[in-house]
C-alpha cells in the first residue's frame, strides 16, 4: 500500500486548477452573492413560480385571446427540464427575467390552465400598476408571439410582500429537526440511499404536530426505526405528538417522479398554442405501465400533419441521451384526446 | 457574514472542494457549478455552522450534500442502486488541470471508475487526508462503515489499476 499511498499524496498535490479558471470562479461566486443581497425579493418570486408549475386537469376551454395574433406557430419542441445537468428555464422563469431586465421588480408569474392564464404579479414602488402594464404589456406580447403562444389571457396585478409568521419559522426550525433525526435513524440502519429522499412530512395545528413517516416496503426494520425515531424525538424534547407512517414502493415512486416531469414537459411545450387547444394534462403509473393523457378542446382531429409533427417531437424528445437514461424499460402510452375523451393520437411502447 | 470571509474560504479550501467534486462528477463545468452552489450555500447557511467540526469539514459536507442532490437529480435509479455510469468517451483531462504525470494520470481516471461511494471515501481519506471521524462527518456515516467500505475501495481500485498494467509487485 506504501507505493499507493504516494501516487494518492502526488495525485493530490498534481490535480490543480490554473489559476485564471481558480479566479474566474471565485469572481462567479462573489457576484453571485452580491447579486442575491441586492435582490432578496426575488425568493418570493421563484416560490410562486415553483408553485405554479404544477399542473391540474381543468375544465374543457376554448379563449380567443389574442386572435389578432395569429398565423406564427413555430414548430413544436419538447424542451426537457432539466438536461446536460442544468435546469431549463420554463416559461414563467423566462418571463421573470424579461419582467426583471425592463426594470420592474417581480412579485411572482404564475401560469394557471383552462384558460391558460399568465400572471405577472408585480411589486410596485414608484409607479403604478395602469403604467406598468402599459409599459411590460408589448414586450411580454411580443416575447410570447416569438416563442409561438397565442392563446393566452394576460394579467397584471399588483403583488404584496409577505410577511413571515414567527409561528411558522418555530414549525420549519422543528421539521428541519426532524428531518435531520430521519434520516440519521435510517442512515444508521444502513438506509442511507432511501434517507436522501424525503421520508418526513410534517402536519400541525394549533394542539398538536404530528410527524408522517414514509416507510419504503422493502425495509425489514420498520419498528425498529419507527422506536428509535421516536426515543430520538422524545430525548430531545421535541413537541411531538405521533408518527403516521405509511409504507410505499421506491421503484414505483421513482417512476411516479420522472413521469411526473415528462407529463409536465409535454404539456408546456403546446399549451398556450391555438393549434392544440390544450386543456389539461393527466398521468398515473399502474403496474409499472406510465400513462400520459393530454386533454384539448378540439371537437376533430387536427390535420395529418399537425398529429406527425406532434409525434416526431415526442419521440425527438424520448430520443435524447439523458431521456433514454432515465426512461430505462418503463413502458408507457401518451394519448391526445379530442374535447370528447375519444383519444386521436397514442405514442406507446 | 463579510465577502472577505468567504474569500478567505475560497482561497483556503475552493480549490481541494473543486477537486472533489471533479473526482465525483467527472465533468469539470458541472463541478465548477456544484462548487460555486456549495460556497453560496456555506454562505446563506453560515449562521448554521456550529464549530462542531472544522471549517473545511463543513464546506465538504455541504459539498458532498450538493454533490448527491446532482446525481439524485441526474441520475435517480443508478443514484438510488449505487450504480457507476461508465464513460463512453475517452475524456481528456479538463483544460483547466494543470499537468500530470502518466503514472497520477491513471489513478485519476482508475478512481473515477470506481462506484461513487467507493469513490468518495477514497478521495476523503486518502487524497483529501480527512480522519476517519472527519470523513464519517462529511459522508454522515458512522466510523465503522467508513473504515469497512475504505477496505473494499482500496481493493477495488487495487483490482483496476492490476487490469489496468500496474503489476502486482509495484503496488506492494
Amino acid at each position: 500500500m506504501k507505493f499507493l499511498d504516494e501516487q494518492f499524496r502526488e495525485l493530490d498535490e498534481e490535480l490543480k486548477i490554473n489559476e485564471q479558471s481558480k479566479e474566474q470562479l471565485k469572481q462567479k461566486i462573489l457576484q453571485n452573492v452580491t447579486t442575491k443581497e441586492k435582490r432578496p425579493i426575488k425568493q418570493y418570486g421563484w416560490i410562486a413560480i415553483a408553485v405554479c408549475m404544477c399542473f391540474i386537469i381543468t375544465l374543457p376551454f376554448y379563449s380567443p385571446t389574442m386572435a389578432s395574433i395569429v398565423g406564427k406557430v413555430l414548430p413544436i419542441k419538447i424542451t426537457p427540464h432539466y438536461s446536460e445537468g442544468q435546469y431549463n428555464p420554463n416559461l414563467t422563469a423566462q418571463l421573470f427575467e424579461l419582467v426583471e431586465q425592463e426594470g420592474y421588480a417581480v412579485g411572482s408569474v404564475g401560469i394557471t390552465p383552462s384558460p391558460y392564464t399568465i400572471e405577472v404579479s408585480l411589486l410596485l414602488k414608484d409607479s403604478t400598476l395602469k403604467q406598468a402594464t402599459k409599459d411590460l404589456e408589448p414586450t411580454i406580447t411580443n416575447y410570447l408571439y416569438e416563442n409561438g403562444y397565442d392563446e393566452y389571457e394576460l394579467l397584471f396585478t399588483e403583488a404584496k410582500e409577505v410577511q413571515r409568521d414567527p409561528h411558522e419559522d418555530e414549525e420549519s426550525k422543528l421539521y428541519d429537526e426532524v428531518r435531520e433525526i430521519v434520516k440519521e435513524v435510517f442512515t444508521s440502519y444502513g438506509y442511507a440511499e432511501e434517507a436522501d429522499y424525503e421520508l418526513a412530512g410534517f402536519k400541525s395545528t394549533w394542539f398538536s404536530n404530528i410527524v408522517t413517516l414514509d416507510m419504503p416496503d422493502h425495509i425489514e426494520e420498520s419498528d425498529e426505526i419507527i422506536a428509535d425515531i421516536e426515543k430520538e424525538f422524545e430525548s430531545r424534547k421535541l413537541d411531538i405528538k405521533d408518527i403516521e407512517v405509511t409504507t410505499f414502493n421506491l421503484a414505483h415512486r421513482l417512476q411516479d417522479n420522472r413521469w411526473a416531469y415528462i407529463a409536465s414537459d409535454i404539456y408546456n411545450a403546446m399549451a398556450g398554442k391555438s393549434t392544440y387547444h390544450l386543456t389539461g394534462v393527466s398521468y398515473k403509473v399502474r403496474k409499472g405501465h406510465s400513462y400520459v393523457d393530454i386533454k384539448t378542446a378540439l371537437t376533430e382531429p387536427p390535420s395529418e400533419e399537425t398529429i406527425k409533427e406532434i409525434e416526431a417531437a415526442i419521440q425527438e424528445y424520448f430520443a435524447l441521451p439523458e431521456k433514454k437514461e432515465q426512461l430505462q424499460n418503463d413502458d408507457y402510452t401518451i394519448q391526445l384526446e379530442l374535447e370528447n375523451g375519444e383519444p386521436f393520437m397514442e405514442v406507446t411502447k | 457574514m463579510k465577502q472577505e470571509e468567504l474569500t478567505e474560504w475560497f482561497d483556503q479550501y475552493g480549490e481541494s472542494v473543486l477537486t472533489y467534486i471533479l473526482l465525483m462528477v467527472r465533468d469539470y463545468q458541472q463541478a465548477e457549478d456544484l462548487t460555486q452552489e456549495t460556497f453560496i450555500k456555506a454562505y446563506k447557511h453560515q449562521q448554521q455552522f456550529e464549530h462542531k467540526s472544522s471549517v473545511k469539514t463543513w464546506l465538504f459536507s455541504i459539498a458532498h450534500n450538493t454533490t448527491v442532490d446532482y446525481f439524485r437529480k441526474k441520475h435517480p435509479i443508478q443514484h438510488f442502486l449505487g450504480l457507476t455510469i461508465e464513460e463512453k468517451d475517452y475524456k481528456p483531462l479538463p483544460e483547466q488541470i494543470v499537468a500530470m504525470n502518466d503514472q497520477t494520470e491513471q489513478l485519476y481516471r482508475t478512481i473515477q471508475q470506481l462506484k461513487p461511494s467507493h469513490r468518495q471515501v477514497i478521495i476523503l481519506r486518502k487524497l483529501k487526508e480527512f480522519s476517519t471521524a472527519e470523513t464519517a462527518y462529511v459522508l454522515n456515516w458512522s466510523e465503522s462503515k467508513v473504515k469497512m467500505t475504505l477496505k473494499r475501495a482500496l481493493e477495488e481500485l487495487r483490482r483496476k489499476l492490476i487490469q489496468g498494467g500496474i503489476t502486482d509487485e509495484i503496488l506492494g
